[in-house]
């Protein structure tokens, strides 16, 4: 290897050691280019229906998306804020409720084993534990940081959403600059793996938008005739948190779990039946039909992904791991397999 | 690879390295160079006009300066210390008149007295080493202001043999292009600064106009503040915002919202209209990237770094075009 090689080899591993110590503003950079990918994908099918050209078209669709997120707003938020706040007081007594039902439990079992001494000092320990921990100055200081990570979470929100409205005003000049940045040799080829990538991307969120609906949908019937409080509140958590697969519905049942458990514990246990059988709806029926099989992930490949980036990237990761396991999932098919490995061929000795 | 290839990357390796440990004294180096820049392109233009040389051409644009600060101090100032002191006056006013507007809503009430123990708690102890510390910082942060101004002033002086040293150190077939190199950057910086110094004196006069036609107290105050954050794109004008929003809310909410209209008219037709048409001929920087320089450089060295975000990425912008994307990736076929 040559001097300009090995000067090459290092510069590529500093830019590379720089990258990361930024991982946390491009993970933001790519939660922006998804959110502009969604923006493109409805200015494309809005330009297509009216037949426009497209600065109206986007600012069309723009004015749509505002227009659909204060409708949404003034008609969902005044009830759901009410009823989330209901669902917020009655979240203790659920609690509460939950553990006298497994302290009950537990005492009897205890009863049977130990007989009656170990009941005593069960409680105490029990109590003990209870009522420590919770000083007032470490529950401002608690909320004070809460306040701070909102403050911080709206800036960061703010700014993905004005980088992602940057994006989809010229969304050609930034593929271009990106794509001046390769080789020459491969640089028409990594313009198809973006266009490729963009795709996937679009066809996933279409995927995800439906299944979310009809999963908000059926939870929100299910619980309404189970007769279940905070209907509106709990199909809509239900809905958003399907973006997050595995996780998220998990986190969706314990609400409305808890509200359940405090009218009778059967009707807990509809819901629990309910949220399970709406899962396996959703995973086994729509999400295959809806989904291109193209963008199709392995359940196992999915909840590594999920792991992976939360430990790289935190909460912010969780939220954008199933989008950056269908870029990554393109981007490995055709750069790594297609290209590379796929070529590789075992280099002849015998020449001299 | 023989030895001396192998010595010659490890030393490269370790003044990489230095380098980055060094990345402050580097910050104020290229604060330097932007300011040096800044003095280089009205001398260049005295020396075009009269015949002077160097030096002399850089005491006139200097005393130019001074006198000019010192006659608009003069004009100014009395009006700017009446107007501080009337903030400073109007601040625990705004502060109670954004209380009680937010009181309205009831749950936060019981926050606040829950904070007000932990206030006072708080002011008790640590307010002294606090003040220590702000008191050091703005020390070392004036310090270090003179210092670039100073190695401004000696950059600006004699800028040809500051260029010749730098070129002395590139490898012998890469000088033409690092001499072409410097040029470039130095037109791109020159551009620049002069677009968005004419950019940011129409947007003080703009906001200090409209502002006092809208009768807002603090008028000049805060057109002055507009017009210097109008350096920082992006962030700096939407902070600029909140003064007069924040002076305006005391005297009634409908005032605050014309302001806040006033603002962001003349923002966005500065940002979109008048920033482009200046900078057409000489940078183009796409909005986006602007942002993620200021976030990241803010990530990697706080509020200075946001401040020199925009030179910097001018400058890295024509390096990586005329080197990265013209000289290597271009040719590698």
């Amino acid at each position: 290897m040559k001097f300009g090689q090995w000067l090459g080899l290092i510069a590529t591993a500093a830019a590379l050691l720089l990258l990361w110590n930024f991982r946390d503003v491009l993970l933001l950079l790519f939660a922006a280019v998804v959110l502009a990918m969604a923006l493109c994908t409805l200015v494309g099918v809005v330009q297509t229906r009216l037949g426009c050209k497209r600065p109206l078209a986007l600012v069309a669709s723009l004015m749509g998306l505002l227009g659909l997120v204060v409708v949404a707003v003034a008609v969902v938020v005044p009830p759901f804020i009410s009823q989330f706040q209901e669902l917020l007081r009655q979240i203790p007594a659920a609690l509460a409720l939950a553990t006298q039902m497994l302290r009950q439990g537990l005492d009897q079992s205890s009863q049977m084993l130990y007989g009656k001494e170990a009941l005593q000092w069960l409680q105490q320990s029990w109590h003990s534990q209870g009522t420590g921990g919770l000083d007032p100055t470490t529950g401002v200081l608690r909320l004070l940081g809460i306040a701070g990570n909102l403050g911080s979470g709206l800036l960061e929100l703010l700014f993905v959403l004005a980088v992602s409205v940057m994006i989809a005003i010229q969304p050609i000049a930034y593929r271009e600059v990106a794509v001046l940045l390769l080789p020459s040799f491969y640089r028409r080829r990594f313009r198809q793996v973006l266009l490729l990538c963009g795709e996937a991307l679009s066809s996933w969120m279409a995927g995800v938008l439906i299944s979310s609906l009809f999963v908000g949908v059926l939870a929100g019937i299910g619980l309404s005739l189970l007769g279940v409080k905070l209907v509106a509140a709990n199909a809509l958590l239900a809905g958003l948190l399907n973006v997050i697969p595995n996780v998220g519905p998990t986190l969706s049942t314990v609400f409305p779990l808890s509200v359940a458990l405090l009218d009778s514990p059967y009707k807990a246990l509809g819901v629990l039946a309910l949220y399970v059988v709406v899962q396996h709806l959703e995973s086994y029926l729509i999400t295959p039909s809806v989904m291109h099989h193209q963008v199709k992930l392995l359940p196992g490949l999915t909840l590594m992904a999920q792991f992976l980036f939360t430990v790289v990237f935190g909460p912010l990761g969780l939220l954008l791991a199933l989008p950056l396991a269908v870029c990554l999932q393109v981007l490995v098919r055709e750069i790594l397999i297609r290209d590379v490995l796929d070529r590789w061929r075992r280099p002849r000795t015998a020449l001299p | 690879m023989t030895l001396r290839s192998l010595l010659a990357l490890l030393s490269l390796v370790v003044v990489g390295l230095l380098a980055w440990e060094l990345r402050w004294v580097l910050l104020v180096l290229f604060g330097a160079v932007v300011l040096a820049v800044a003095l280089d392109v009205p001398v260049s233009w005295l020396r075009r006009i009269v015949r002077l040389n160097r030096p002399m051409a850089l005491l006139v644009v200097v005393l130019l300066i001074a006198v000019l600060g010192w006659q608009l101090g003069q004009l100014l100032l009395p009006e700017l210390l009446e107007q501080l002191n009337q903030l400073s006056q109007l601040i625990p006013a705004v502060v109670t008149r954004l209380s009680e507007l937010i009181g309205g809503i009831a749950g936060l009430n019981n926050l606040e007295r829950q904070l007000a123990p932990l206030l006072t708690l708080d002011r008790l102890q640590p307010l002294g080493s606090q003040l220590l510390g702000v008191a050091g910082g703005a020390a070392s942060g004036t310090i270090l202001l003179l210092l670039m101004a100073l190695l401004a002033l000696l950059l600006a002086l004699d800028p040809r043999s500051h260029q010749r040293l730098l070129l002395s150190i590139t490898p012998a077939h890469f000088r033409p292009l690092a001499q072409e190199l410097m040029g470039d950057c130095r037109q791109a910086l020159g551009g620049w600064l002069a677009g968005m110094t004419i950019s940011a004196a129409l947007v003080f006069v703009l906001t200090w106009a409209g502002l006092a036609a809208l009768k807002v107290p603090l008028a000049l105050l805060s057109g002055l503040i507009c017009g210097l954050l109008t350096f920082v794109p992006t962030i700096g004008p939407t902070l600029a915002t909140l003064l007069p929003v924040a002076v305006a809310l005391l005297i009634s909410p409908s005032l605050a919202v014309q302001v806040i209209v006033l603002r962001l008219v003349l923002q966005n037709g500065e940002a979109f209209l008048l920033t482009p048409l200046l900078l057409s001929r000489t940078v183009n920087l796409l909005p986006t990237v602007a942002l993620m320089a200021q976030l990241s450089l803010g990530a990697l060295l706080g509020l200075p770094g946001v401040l020199l975000a925009l030179p910097l990425v001018v400058v890295l912008q024509v390096l990586s075009q005329r080197v990265l994307v013209e000289q290597i990736m271009d040719r590698w076929l």
